[in-house]
């Protein structure tokens, strides 16, 4: 057992390296790839938008090492890249690591705020609609929720601005740098997914009060509160657990709209802004960041999953 | 019940603690759609220095234009190439270290080597400090719109304590009525009155530069009252702060200009003059401000607005004439069928290009399609971020590109003439060459102001328009808004200075 488990892991950490090597190359064909000579662009940066010479253009190709084949470039730049040099941003002049790094912090402050207002709201509403099923309560439970799930995120965080802002004056329309700018954004990212979620809690509690185990808590005579939590709970846990990580995942999505109305500086708006203001170099950081995120985190979790249940692990 | 009750009582609490403070009455806090970026000093953000009065440029413009002393107090060119100044006495930066002519040298080379831009504009060959009231300027050739250029705000005097040993960039220091003090990325830049500033003390102790890059937010944020100053509302919003009692807006038509850049050369169908010409006719350019910008903006007719001063009312213009644009389009060879103008079968369909990261820029490239095309003219219009833009534009894959350009930097025609339209110029993507305004161009330049200079400018702004090189659309006008109980602000037509020395705060 143990040694399957150890085979599988480096099986797994084999995949994750290829996927990152691969995921380097993509970074850095950025450059290549993307629309413009790099040298120029990086020239007509400094100059305030005035376009160099051709001369100009030519000799900083040379000094820079742009005109040495693009395997020895690719090399160099993974160098730098392995040693957390990632470059400048042209927008900024700051480190690119110095970017991410406040950009990334910014960006779960928000997103882990959101989500745990998710599921303040989620979960009683899913627990209250199950138990009342059929009934008006449930109807109009899962009407909001349709709502919440439906309002586009953009308008939704000026609605809230107006009313939270303008009209009672409670919270600060947008900015970031105190506890209080957090409120409005987080809101409007929770309730975006708190509909989904709680049409799903409810699904899968009344599923799991369907089951036998249960039927039988309540013939042995057991009170509603004491079945729910102990027999239908943790029946309707998994699915839910598996729903919930889907929506972490799509809440990182929604924020991006969110904080460009917030004015608040998190990655995907650090994205966005990179790709219009052609800042490569932060372009390439934040893509090497999330792209490495995403496949440690899969290799955690399939590690995970093959742990707690061997049969998976026989499978992948 | 009552555990619940409490648990209210704990979130109404939450809630309702970080009310939004409004500011002190010797604070103001501006929203800016850019972030100030104090601690770099790259070319285009460097501007907010001159911007929030923390450097002072040797020489200014005042709300007309003219020029005006700032650390110089008299100029004189003595030859061709050489000007003097007489510098401002008694002046210290922020530092404590006293402001003189070896300092604006130290300053001035410093900015040359660190901006290659700074170089082109100045043109400089050698500074001397003569004595510590006089600095002498040698150009590169006869240069007369080297004050004009000092006034850009990218040529500010800092302190040498703005410098490492290594004559890298630290933070600025200047000799301002506003001192810089505080810097949170993303979020804001502090400046503090500097109470031993040359001129007239400021009454604000203390300007917050808040950055809210989405303009709904900076309005509504002047609206709940935590900003004091919205800088450029959107056109739509423009009218709502208006007729809120709370909220003044303030504008200021400037030179800056919204224009169709023609692609001239001659496998394009805007490769015959006729054609651009008709183009220039078809547009009513009031309707484009109306449609477009809500009224925020002047019908542009030049390259050069009225109030540039340059462009004389005899001066010829193409103004709406559907009839004459008709008749010029059936002599260039193409007809009308059924609404839409044709040659050898084919409608006549131009490749319009723009970019939306200047928000009107969408808005006043749909108005124009939209008139062209009740005219018969057909577009294809293609949006793309600036430098996406530009890939196509350099490719000479386009008709008109839509683009915007500001004459206002330095008041003087060179550096926009012949940056744009200069057969030799960089920028010159229109493949057009003229060599009568090339020569009207580089001769202006070693102009002093007068008749010569004017009849010279004339000379190159006739080509341009016999040509037809572009189309003016709207000279932008500069908007902010601000709160009631802010006093004394006006908008500058450069559109690259707040000039907040003479603001306060007075509720009525």
């Amino acid at each position: 057992m143990a040694g399957s488990l150890g085979e599988l892991l480096g099986r797994r950490a084999a995949y994750a390296v290829v996927l990152l090597a691969a995921l380097s190359v993509a970074g850095f064909a950025i450059l290549v790839l993307l629309p413009g000579d790099v040298a120029e662009v990086i020239l007509t940066a400094e100059m305030d938008g005035e376009r160099p010479s051709a001369e100009a253009v030519a000799t900083f190709r040379a000094t820079h090492g742009f005109d040495d084949p693009l395997p020895i470039q690719y090399v160099r730049w993974l160098g730098g890249v392995l040693t957390g040099d990632l470059g400048t941003s042209f927008a900024t002049g700051d480190p690119v690591s110095v970017e991410l790094a406040l950009r990334l912090s910014a960006t779960f402050t928000l997103v882990g705020t959101a989500f745990v207002m998710m599921l303040l709201i989620a979960l009683p509403l899913g627990v209250a609609a199950a138990v009342w099923r059929g009934t008006l309560v449930d109807r109009i439970l899962m009407g909001v929720s349709v709502v919440g799930m439906s309002v586009p995120n953009f308008w939704q965080s000026l609605l809230f601005v107006l009313f939270f802002s303008l009209m009672l004056g409670w919270l600060p329309s947008s900015g970031f740098g105190s506890p209080a700018h957090v409120v409005l954004p987080a809101l409007v990212i929770a309730t975006s997914s708190a509909g989904l979620v709680a049409r799903f809690v409810r699904s899968s509690l009344i599923v799991a009060m369907g089951e036998p185990h249960v039927r039988t808590a309540f013939a042995k005579g057991l009170g509603r509160r004491e079945v729910l939590l102990h027999h239908v709970a943790p029946g309707a846990m998994a699915p839910i657990l598996t729903v919930l990580g889907l929506q972490a995942a799509r809440m990182f999505d929604g924020a991006i709209v969110v904080e460009t109305v917030f004015a608040w500086p998190g990655l995907g708006r650090l994205l966005v802004d990179a790709v219009m203001g052609r800042d490569y170099p932060v372009l390439q950081g934040a893509l090497l960041l999330i792209g490495t995120a995403t496949i440690l985190i899969n290799l955690l979790v399939d590690v995970a999953i093959s742990a707690i249940d061997p049969r998976i692990g026989d499978a992948v | 019940m009552i555990r619940s009750r409490a648990l209210a009582a704990l979130l109404l609490a939450t809630i309702a603690a970080p009310l939004p403070a409004k500011a002190a009455d010797d604070t103001l806090v501006v929203g800016t759609m850019w972030e100030s970026l104090p601690l770099n000093m790259g070319a285009r953000r460097s501007r907010f220095f001159n911007e929030s009065e923390i450097l002072d440029t040797l020489i200014k413009l005042d709300y007309d234009m003219n020029l005006v002393p700032g650390l110089a107090t008299a100029w004189e060119r003595t030859s061709p190439t050489t000007w003097r100044f007489t510098l401002r006495d008694g002046v210290t930066f922020h530092d404590g270290t006293p402001f003189n002519a070896a300092a604006a040298k130290l300053s001035l080379e410093r900015v040359i080597a660190l901006l290659p831009y700074a170089a082109d504009l100045l043109n400089i060959e050698t500074i001397t400090a003569e004595d510590p009231e006089t600095l002498v300027i040698e150009t590169s050739e006869p240069f007369a719109a080297l004050p004009n250029q000092l006034t850009d705000a990218i040529t500010g005097i800092y302190a040498a304590s703005s410098f490492d040993a290594d004559g890298k960039f630290v933070k600025p220091v200047g000799t301002g009525p506003f001192e810089f003090t505080e810097y949170a990325k993303q979020q804001q830049t502090v400046t503090e009155r500097f109470d031993d500033y040359w001129g007239e003390a400021p009454a604000l102790e203390k300007v917050v530069y808040r950055f809210i890059p989405d303009h709904n937010a900076r309005t509504i944020a002047l609206e709940t009252g935590e900003i004091d100053l919205a800088i450029n509302p959107l056109p739509a919003d423009v009218k709502r702060l208006e007729a809120n009692d709370d909220t003044t807006v303030y504008a200021e038509p400037s030179a800056g200009l919204y224009y169709g850049s023609f692609n001239v050369a001659e496998d394009r169908p805007t490769g015959d003059v006729r054609v651009r010409q008709a183009i220039n006719m078809m547009i009513d350019r009031g309707l484009v401000v109306d449609a477009a910008l809500e009224g925020v903006g002047l019908p542009a007719t030049h390259f050069f607005s009225p109030s540039f001063g340059l462009v004389p009312e005899t001066a010829p213009s193409y103004d709406y004439d559907p009839d004459a644009a008709a008749a010029l389009l059936e002599e260039a060879g193409y007809a009308k069928v059924d609404g839409v103008w044709q040659k050898d079968g084919a409608p006549l369909t131009l490749r319009v290009l723009s970019y939306p990261t200047r928000t009107e820029m969408p808005l006043i490239t749909d108005a124009m399609t939209a008139l062209l095309a009740e005219q018969g003219v057909m577009s294809d219009v293609g949006m793309f971020t600036f430098e996406g833009m530009m890939e196509f534009v350099k490719a000479g894959d386009y008709d008109i590109a839509v683009v915007f350009w500001t004459p206002e930097m330095t008041g003087h025609p060179d550096l926009h003439l012949k940056s744009q339209f200069h057969s030799a110029a960089g920028l010159n993507d229109t493949n057009w060459a003229s060599p009568v305004f090339d020569a009207a161009v580089d001769k202006g330049r070693t102009l002093d102001p007068g008749p010569e200079r004017d009849a010279t400018y004339l000379e190159a702004l006739t080509a341009l328009h016999d040509d037809a090189v572009v189309i003016p659309l709207v000279h932008k006008v500069y908007t902010a808004a601000a709160r009631s109980e802010v006093k004394g602000f006006r908008v500058h037509p450069s559109g690259f200075f707040y000039d907040l020395k003479s603001v306060s705060k007075q509720a009525d």
